[in-house]
Order: structure tokens, then sequence, then C-alpha cells
């Protein structure tokens, strides 16, 4: 007899009404998703109604697996990885010899094969549940090994790119040489050291100054060229839409999770295709709660991620990585509002793009940049940042720190990549450059997401600290081995990496130095400088603190002008203002490097008094 | 009844405070401040000085010899080419007479046989055969005018060609030929003739402390000597009233400060007390009759200018009359001038020459300027006027300057015999400098120029010593210009222009470069060029601008001061003219040193007593420590950044 068709025996069991059906046949066409799919996601059956609906087609029994605990015998001989790729748990073996295993999908051979491998069992009863309930299931029951794996899994494949060390014991070393040696260097010969000090800083300054401009002429020649176009979008089929998995990881978002719900909602993608996974802490009901008050659609999980240290956002987007199921990975934060069609974007970018190509960043902006002087600078960085920096990297083939958040990865290459390192604050950047050094490339799209600019100088100052801070982890890194870094990606990249990862935190801790001996130059007349300054340091100093600066001020008042916001220009004259601040964070974020490096500084969100504005998808 | 007890308190209190306000507000009587000056010292007026009357000895007939040098002619004279001419002019006191001149000479070799002939107002008076390496010249019954002995020299010697000969031939009068007087000084009869033809020493006497009054008379004092004999200025002395009779001498003249008095000769002392005499004898022109020499004319002529080129000083008011020069070959004429002789903060930036010389054939010669030695401008002598205008290179100004203009003139060939016309020229006196507002020189170069038109004068404390010490300051300063200074005494160090003469505690006040008991000089990498130790004393001349104007500062930095006056003799050896730089500096023996901090890489690393920062006295224990927390923070944070294994 002939197995019937899920629709038809939904709809002979009353869950589904013909014109349901029907319309989900429809989409079912364009999309080529499968059915139970479309049905959970245009939220015409529930998701047990669903699975028990299979189970009776498969002609295997139901089980919940919050009823029907499995034993934990079996759990130890069937490895975690093996419980994802399948999505199958062992539950309990009987008398006779029967292994019930949970399944949410039909089993496989491979299944077979594997249980077969692992725990000897040649004929499984298989009992249908939902997926989320495996989800759960693993989430609850491999607990010790998941939260393993998501925080030492790159620790264990390759140590020398985690920053669950700091500083190497060779790293350490060189450390204390520099510091004891300039101790005493400074004792027995002052002048030559502050000299060459004088010399090393103003030469880094230099350096660091050349760069940026020279990335930013080319990323200004990269305004001319839009990657994907509007036309591109449309040209995309539904059918050929691969499964797309939005990480979402809150934490103690409890008052901006509703307007994150509303976001996802505006994406423009098929909702069968779409998986939305929110990462919430397990210490987080109260986020939890909210979440579920704002209720969700059909195709948004609620992933509880185990309690343990480091509770850091990357540890959460392991745990995320994990579960995703999508072709396609993307990272959003709380209060991220992007637009609508960036999903389609970021594939035709991919697409476009060489096959090496792991990621493709997409633009972040602030929707409240006129709040106050701090969300209008912030704006402006932002605006440098993405608009020029960024591209001008892009262009000219250097090592892309990611932001953020707005990261679409080709999942697959994510894994392979070891995913998120959990002990660095900065996980992106630090991501960004580990694709660069085994030779994949970051991408930038032309889509912006619209976040919350920091509205509040004490929570700016703990969120830039933790960048800094994360840059200064990623520099420590990636810089363990420099000679075989050199070798395997060339003195150009090398030095790039150098100037925009490491040059930025120092640039911070040094600058108030430079500032500080210039004022007191300039209020005091004083000639007791005269002697650290010989002519080539002087010249030096001089085109830093005169064109370097002017240099930064230009650019970032450029930045201005290619999103139309005239009124931030004039602003862009009071970056020394703005600095101080970062200088700040910068200390702040050395001294945690050494006492809390792994701790995450909470931003907080909904700080602003300005509404996000509603983004329409595009016609 | 409290409350009117209250009210009766309170008006008691009232009238009680109101009395003693009152009583305040009463203020002593101001002492008078004479008319001339600008004094306005507080202090209580000092009670009147009244000596007792000098005593002199019987005057005594001697004979005295003085050398050219004495007399400035620091040089001596010199007679150049086949017929020479020099002119000396010659001092003689009243009451001497002169009796012969001893002269020494030199001569270039290979001089031919020839001979000098002395002449007196055109009279002969004496002829010898040359060469001679000394001559007596007898000069009773030479005639002296008005205090003055003028005697011209000529030499004459054979020459086949008068070029070569104006090249070659040179006999020069040495500095150390004598004039040798004989006679009995006699009192001078009237103030215009108190200070004769030609003084060694003018003596002071005057309390210890001086008042102010008389303290500015001394100051002004010293200024009119240096006017008057430049070239040979008189030692000031400061002294109390001799208890013994004084030896009357034709060279040394006293004055006699007398609060009260006016002014009157007795003997050979000027007694003086006012302050106002004081000004009509020392800075009034004329006053004292000066004594002309070496006397130049001094009427201008007017000179029509092509266009206005601003304030203008003509050679003439610079005290230069017409001045010519005849022969053939190399033919100068100089004009010694001081910047402060063009007035307060003004510099030459032109010439405009104007000269008429006899007729000059194309290319045979040229007119060449030049200043302090180095040539700025050449021009073709044509025709028989010359009329230029030069720039003059500020660069090569120097606070005395002279201006030579050179004519070269090389007559045809054949013509350097006797018979030939020589080349002639007169330089016009209304010939003039083109003035610029600026200063031109810094340091102790500005000075005297910056002292002009008046000055202040600190010292601290106000005596003798100090006072001796700023009038010699101001004769070294006057000698080097003709414009007189004015010197004030000032009661407080806060005017300017300043000399200050004072102690330790005054450069730190005045903000002096030096200014700490010890210091380092260090150039631009720190290496030392003098080191100076704070237990070392030394004395200082600081020129150096403040917000009010510029300083000139004599200090010292040990406990008596005395270590000025030798400073100051070493330092003003050859006058103010040989000072230059920006900082004179000696210690208690050694040489002098000078030098300049605007101008150089050098800067000022004061020396303290005692090291005042707490790094620089612990420097070693501070590192220690310093290196001690490296160590110790370093070792605390390695297991918390370098990890291994599983948290």
């Amino acid at each position: 007899m002939e197995r019937p068709k899920l629709g038809e025996f939904l709809v002979a069991r009353g869950l589904l009404s013909e014109e349901q059906l029907s319309r989900a046949l429809e989409l079912q066409q364009r999309s080529r998703e499968r059915l139970g799919r479309i049905l959970l996601a245009l939220g015409y059956v529930r998701r047990q109604e669903l699975y028990q609906a299979l189970s009776q087609l498969w002609g295997f029994p139901f089980v919940l697996l919050t009823e029907e605990r499995p034993d934990p015998r079996l759990l130890r001989r069937w490895p975690l990885e093996e419980a994802l790729r399948h999505r199958a748990i062992p539950l309990r073996l009987r008398q006779e010899g029967t292994l019930l295993v949970a399944v949410s999908d039909a089993p496989s051979p491979t299944l077979e094969s594997a249980l077969k491998a692992h725990l000897g069992v040649v004929n499984p009863l298989y009992l249908v549940t939902t997926e989320w309930d495996v989800d759960w299931a693993i989430r609850e029951f491999y607990r010790k090994p998941l939260l393993d794996q998501s925080v030492y899994a790159l620790y264990y494949r390759s140590p020398e790119e985690s920053a669950y060390t700091v500083f190497t014991p060779g790293q350490y070393l060189a450390l204390a040489a520099g510091l004891l040696g300039t101790l005493l260097g400074l004792y027995l010969w002052p002048r030559e050291t502050l000299i060459l000090l004088n010399l090393l800083v103003n030469a880094f300054f230099f350096a660091s100054v050349a760069f940026k401009f020279a990335v930013s002429l080319a990323g200004a020649l990269a305004e001319r060229h839009t990657p994907v176009t509007e036309e591109e979008v449309r040209a995309l089929k539904e059918e050929e839409l691969p499964t797309y998995t939005v990480l979402v990881p809150v934490y103690r978002e409890a008052n901006v999770v509703g307007l994150l719900m509303r976001n996802l909602a505006g994406l423009d993608y098929p909702k069968e295709k779409l998986e939305i996974l929110v990462l919430i802490e397990e210490d987080d009901p109260e986020t939890l709660e909210a979440a579920k008050a704002a209720r969700p659609p059909a195709n948004v999980q609620f992933v509880i991620i185990p309690n343990g240290q480091p509770k850091t956002k990357p540890k959460a987007c392991n745990v995320g990585l994990l579960f995703a199921r999508g072709e396609y990975l993307v990272i959003y934060d709380a209060e991220d509002q992007p637009e609508p069609d960036q999903l389609k974007k970021a594939l035709v970018a991919f697409r476009k793009g060489p096959e090496h190509r792991v990621c493709v960043q997409a633009a972040l902006n602030y929707f409240n940049w006129k709040e106050n002087f701090l969300t209008r600078m912030f704006t402006l960085e932002y605006s440098y940042w993405f608009d020029y920096l960024l591209p001008g990297l892009d262009r000219l083939g250097l090592p892309i720190p990611l932001g953020g958040t707005s990261n679409h990865f080709k999942t697959e290459k994510l894994r392979e990549l070891g995913g998120w390192d959990p002990f660095n604050v900065t996980e992106d950047a630090d991501l960004g450059i580990r694709a660069a050094m085994r030779g994949y490339t970051v991408g930038v799209v032309n889509s912006t997401t619209y976040e919350e600019a920091n509205n509040h100088v004490g929570n700016w100052i703990r969120q830039r600290s933790r960048w800094i801070k994360g840059y200064m982890q990623t520099a420590l890194v990636h810089s363990r081995k420099p000679l075989r870094l050199v070798k395997q990606v060339g003195i150009r990249q090398f030095l790039a990496f150098f100037l925009l990862i490491a040059g930025t935190p120092l640039t911070f801790l040094l600058s108030p130095l430079l500032w500080g001996l210039f004022l007191l130059w300039l209020l005091t007349g004083t000639q007791a400088l005269e002697p650290y300054f010989p002519p080539f340091v002087l010249y030096l100093s001089l085109f830093n603190l005169l064109l370097g600066n002017a240099l930064a001020i230009y650019l970032n008042m450029l930045a201005a002008f290619k999103r139309r916001l005239y009124a931030l220009a004039p602003f862009a004259l009071l970056n020394p203002v703005y600095w101080i601040l970062h200088s700040v964070a910068a200390y702040k974020a050395l001294f945690q490097l050494f006492t809390k490096p792994f701790y995450w500084e909470k931003t907080l969100h909904g700080l602003s008094k300005q509404e996000a504005p509603h983004l329409e998808p595009t016609p | 009844m409290k409350g009117r007890t209250f009210i009766k308190v309170l008006y008691l209190l009232l009238l009680f405070a109101l009395v003693s306000c009152q009583e305040r507000g009463e203020r002593p009587p101001q002492a008078a401040s004479p008319q001339v000056g600008t004094l306005s010292y507080d202090s209580k007026p000092l009670p009147p000085f009244k000596p007792e009357p000098l005593a002199w000895t019987a005057p005594v007939w001697q004979g005295y010899s003085l050398t050219l040098r004495t007399l400035g002619y620091r040089t001596g004279a010199e007679l150049t080419s086949a017929q020479g001419e020099a002119t000396l002019y010659l001092p003689v006191n009243p009451g001497l007479e002169p009796e012969a001149l001893e002269l020494k000479l030199a001569f270039s070799p290979g001089l031919p046989q020839g001979y000098l002939e002395i002449l007196s107002q055109g009279q002969p008076v004496f002829q010898a055969a040359l060469p001679a390496a000394s001559l007596l010249i007898p000069l009773k019954g030479v005639k002296v005018e008005r205090g003055l002995l003028t005697l011209t020299l000529r030499t004459q010697f054979p020459a086949k060609d008068l070029c070569a000969a104006q090249e070659l031939f040179r006999v020069h009068v040495l500095p150390e030929s004598r004039l040798l007087l004989a006679g009995r000084p006699t009192p001078p009869e009237t103030l215009a003739s108190f200070f004769p033809p030609h003084v060694e020493r003018v003596v002071v006497h005057l309390p210890d402390p001086p008042s102010p009054e008389a303290a500015q008379a001394v100051l002004w004092l010293a200024g009119f000597l240096a006017r008057t004999y430049p070239g040979r200025v008189p030692e000031l002395r400061l002294e109390a009233l001799p208890k013994a009779p004084l030896e009357p001498h034709p060279f040394v003249r006293h004055v006699v400060w007398q609060e009260g008095e006016g002014a009157r000769l007795e003997g050979f002392a000027l007694h003086l007390g006012s302050l106002r005499e004081a000004a009509r004898l020392f800075l009034a022109e004329p006053g004292l009759l000066q004594a002309p020499f070496p006397g130049e004319a001094t009427e201008a002529l007017s000179l029509k200018a092509p266009e206005e080129l601003g304030p203008r000083v003509s050679l003439a008011e610079l005290g230069y009359g017409p001045q010519r020069v005849e022969g053939f070959g190399v033919l100068t004429a100089s004009y010694a001038f001081a910047l402060a002789d063009l007035g307060p903060k003004r510099h030459p930036v032109g010439l405009r020459l104007r000269a008429v010389h006899s007729p000059a054939l194309s290319q045979r010669g040229y007119v060449e300027l030049l200043l302090n030695g180095v040539a700025f401008y050449s021009e073709p002598l044509e025709g028989t006027l010359l009329d230029l205008y030069a720039p003059v290179p500020a660069r090569l100004l120097e606070r005395n300057n002279t201006l030579e203009v050179r004519f070269r003139y090389a007559p045809a060939e054949g013509q350097c015999t006797y018979g030939a016309l020589p080349f002639t020229a007169t330089l016009d006196p209304a010939s003039y400098l083109v003035l610029e507002g600026g200063e031109a020189l810094s340091g102790l170069d500005a000075f005297p120029q910056a002292l002009l038109p008046r000055f202040w004068v600190y010292l601290e404390p106000l005596d003798s010593f100090k006072l001796g010490l700023a009038a010699r300051l101001v004769q070294a300063l006057q000698e080097t210009t003709k414009t007189p200074l004015l010197p004030e005494i000032s009661p407080t160090p806060d005017r300017a222009p300043l000399l200050a003469v004072g102690g330790p505690g005054l450069p730190q006040a005045l903000g002096a470069p030096l200014r700490t008991p010890g210091f380092r000089l260090v150039d631009s990498r720190g290496t030392p060029w003098l080191v100076v130790q704070p237990e070392g004393p030394y004395a200082a001349l600081q020129a150096f601008s403040q917000k009010k104007g510029p300083l000139l500062l004599l200090s010292h930095t040990s406990t008596t001061g005395e270590i000025l006056a030798p400073f100051l003799e070493e330092a003003l050896k050859e006058g103010w003219f040989a000072l230059h730089g920006e900082i004179a500096l000696r210690g208690p023996s050694g040489p002098l040193v000078t030098f300049s901090l605007s101008k150089s890489a050098l800067r000022v690393q004061p020396l303290p007593e005692t090291p005042a920062s707490f790094l620089a006295r612990y420097r070693k224990e501070v590192y220690l420590v310093l290196t001690a927390l490296a160590l110790l923070s370093l070792v605390a944070l390695y297991p918390k950044v370098v990890r291994r294994g599983k948290a």
C-alpha cells in the first residue's frame, strides 16, 4: 500500500486545511523545500503535531525526550559529533538487545552504520521526536562535551591559534626583556634610550598613518564599484536559495529582544529556508521569558547555552554553530537591524566571489547618529571603517578584521576554520585574520546593518576597552611565530596585519604620551625636551603631529560624505577629543589583558532615546 | 538696658576704629626731592655730609712725561708715501710747559734716506735726517694754544715711482714716544676750566653709603669723562675724604660731594652738592669746556636728496668734517661710528656718499666701500663727481663700526714721477647714512645703544663699591659712543632699560639666564662645555631682555662681592669695545669666558646646591625599586597570561 503523503495525511487528520495545503504546495514548488518545514514556517501546524504525523507515516512510535530520558551509559558510547551529525539519540537497550534510538529525521544507512560502529547494534528500533527535542536532548545530556567542544575545540586542535594562552612563554620572555631592557637603558643611557624610544614610537605612527592613508585611497576607489546590484538580487530564484542560519547571541537583553524579533521578521528570505537560533545563556531566564513573550515565528529556536566559563559571545556562537543546519550562516546582535535583502546580497557576493571566499562582511552603521556627540563620532568612525578602510583592505587583498556582527559565512568552511575563539573578546577580528592566514578571503558586501550607537560614555568605554583588548589578544595570537606567518602570507599581509591589529591598541596607548609632551612644550615653552628630539626625530614627530592628525581628520570627514551625513563632517575636527576616550579604553584594556583577559565587558543596549526606523524590504 | 549697653559698646568700638584709621592715614612728610632727575626714593634723607675743607700741600715744580699711548694715540701715528704728513694734538695743562717730544720711530725696510720736518702752526720747529730710531725734539718756546700743542710731522723721501712709494714708504711713530712737560700745577680758576686738557684720574669723595643724589651725580660724571676724553678716559675713584693733605697733581682732579652745596671750586677740588648743578656741569652742552681732541669741524652742508629715504644722519652729525685724500694707489678715508651714535633702536641701511675728486680717466680707478674691513660696494671712478647710494649689509654691522672709503687710482703709465698730478678726493661731510628702526644687534653688542635715550641704574645695595662698579661700566659704555648716556638711579629693579649691579639674589629676581650659584653649559647633545659648581663663586655680566626692555646685569655669587672688581677690570681690559656675546663670566681667578646662548646651541642647566628632585637624589634606588616591581609583576602575572592545559 502506498504510503500517504504528508500533506494529505495532515488534511485527513484535520490538522491542515486544503487551502493551507494548496498554499504550502505552491511555495514548495517555488522553493523546493520540504513540505514539513514550509508548514512549520507558515505556522500551519505545530511542531509536535507534525512529527507525530511523520512518526505515523514512517511507522515509528513517537517519543518526547523531555519525558523519556536516555541511558547515560549509552550516551558515553555515542559521541556528540554523531549525535549532531545524525540528530539521533540512543535512549536505552532492551533486554532482548533492541536499541531504542530517537530520531527527528528518517533513518538513513549511514546512521545504522554509525550505530553499529559505536554501539554494536544491528537492528535498532527508531522512535520519532521533534528536531528541537533532539537539540534539547543534546544540550541537556551532552552538556559537558558540548561545553568542551565549544570552548576548547580550537585550543585542542591548534593551540597556537587560541587566545587561551594570552602570551606564549617566548612572547612573555620578550616582553620581560623589553621592559627590563628599557629600565636598564634609562638608567645607564637615559638620553639615548629616550631618543630611541621616541624614534620607534614616531616611526610607528608614521607607518600607521601612511598605511591607513594608502588603504583609504584604495577604499575610495572602490566607492565607484557596487559589488551587488538590485537586479542581481532580484534574479535569484527561490528554489536555488539555500538554508540560511542566523545566530543571534543575547545576554541580559530582555529590553531589546522584542525589537530583535521584529527585525528578524523583516528579513527578506523564505521563512522555510531560514533557521534563526537565538542563543540565550542559561543564567538569563529574563531574556528567555521576554523572547517567548514576543511570540517569535516558528523558524526561531531558542538555544540555551550551558553555563560555564568563559561566558562570552564566541562561546555561545560556537554552541550555535554546532546546531546550525544552514549552508550559510550569519551573526547578528540583539539590537541589529539589517537591511531586509542582506542575506540575498550576501549570497550573490559569495557566488560572484572566488571559491576561497569564506565570509562577506556587511557594513555597520547607526540609526541614532544624531543623538549626541558620542553617537556622532561613533558614526563617523564606523562610516570610515566600513566605507573606506574595509573596502580598501579588500581591494588590496589584505587581511580584513571582521566586524562583530553581520558576518556571513559558508558554514562548512567556518567549521573547518574551527569556529570562533571563545577566549578572544573580539572573536570576529580574530576569525578574519585566521581565515586570511589560511588563505581564505573575506569580502565586503554593499548592505548595511543598523545598530544602536553607544550614547553613554561609560558604556562606550566598556565596549571599546573590550574591542581593544580583543585586538591585543588577536595581535598576540597571530604573532606567536612571526617568521612562519611571513612565509605563510607574505610580508605585505604581515605588515598590514601588524599595523592594523597591533597598531590600533598601540596607537591609543602611545598617543597620550606624545600629546602630553606636545602640550607641555606648548604651555610652558620648556627646552628640556630638546635633547630627546634630534632633527630626524623632530621632523618625523612634526609630520605625525601636523600631517598625521590632519589626514586622520580629513579621512573621517570624507566618510560622512559617502553616507550623505553632511552634518557630521564638521565633527571630524573633534576627533582629538574622541581619541582621548580611546586612550582611556586602551589603558583599561591593557590592564584587563593581564588581570582578566577573557572577561567580556557587557555593552548595555536600548539606551537610545531614538526609535529605530523600520526598514521595508526591497520590492 | 542690655540693648543700650550693647549699642554703647558698639559705638565705642566704631570710634576706636575710626581713630586708628585716621592715625594710619597720616603719612610722614616726604623728603624734598631734587627738581632735576626723577629720583623718587622714599628713604629717609641721610644726614647732610659736611666734610672738612680739603688741605693741600704746596705745588712744586716738576717734570712730567706722557706717552702718546696715554694721550690717546694707541697705535701712534703713521706717515706714508714719499711725502707723508701727520698731525699730533698734544694737551698741555695749565701751569705746565712743553719741554721736548721724544719720538720713537719705525720704518718700512728699504726706505731711502730722507728727512723729517716738524712744524707748529705752520712754523718749522725741527728737522732731522731719516731713518733714525729715536729723536728728541726740543719744544721750549713752542706756542700752546688753548691747552693744545699742535705739531705737524712731515716726511720727505726721494722716489722715482711715487705710486710705489705710496705703498712701500712707511714711517711709524710708535706709541711709546713721549711728551715731556715741566711746570707747577695751577688750580683751575673757573668751573669751565676745572677739567684740564688731560686728566688721568678723577677722585670723588663721598660718604658710604652714598645718597641717591650723590650716586646719580657720580654716574653722570663717569659718562661725562668718557665723552670728554675719548680714547684716554680718566680713572674714576670713589673715596672717603682724606685725612692728610693732598698733593696737587696736574693730571688729577678731586670732586667732593657736599649736600646743600651748589658748585664751587676750592683749590684743585670741585665741591658739588646739587643734582641740578651736576646736570648742568656733566650733561648740558656746552658745560665745561670740551677738550677738542682730536678736533674735527662739525659744519654740515646741505645735500639735496633725490628721494626721501627716511631718517638719516650725516657724517658731519657724526663729528666728521670734510676728509681729503691725496696721492696715488690706495687712498683711504675712514669714518668710525658706533650704532649708539645713531640714536636708540636705529641702524644704518644705506649710505649716500658724495665726493669731489680730481678728473679720473676711464678705467683707471674705482672707489670701494668697506664696513669693518669687508667690502660691500664698488664703483668705477668717472668724471669729477662721485655721488652714490649703497645699501649697507646689516650682517656686517657691529657695535663700533669703521666705514672706509677706499679710492684706488692708478695714474697712466709713466705718471708716477715727481710733478705728476696726484689723485685727490674730498668727501663731503653732508654724506649721510640712511637709518631704519629696529635693533641690529643683541647681547652685549646691543649696549650701549639699548640704553638710549636714557636708562635706569639699580644698585643692590647702594654703596660706594657698587657705585664705583656702575660708574666704571658707564664710562666703558660711553667710550664707545658720542651720544651722551643718561643714567638715573632707580630704587627698584623693575624699570627698563636697566643697568643693575647686585648680589646672588638679583639674577633670580630679574630672570637672568644665569641665576643659580652653579650651572652647567651644555649643547644640544648634552655635552657639557662649562661646569660651574655651586661652591665656587663667580661674577657675571649678562645682557638679556625682559618684557619691559633690555637689561645689563653685573652680579656675583660670593658673599661679599669683592670678586666683582677684578672681574670688571679683566672684562674691561680693552674697554667695552672688546666685549661681545651675551654673557661674560669669571671665577675668582682664571680667564674671562664669554658666550652667547641665543645664537648657539648652548643651554644653561642650573646646578642646585643640593639636588632638587627626588629622582636625581635617589636615582639608583628608584630604578632598583622599579626593576624589582617590574620583576615581581612579571612573575605574578605569568600564570595568569601564560596558560597550558585546560582551566
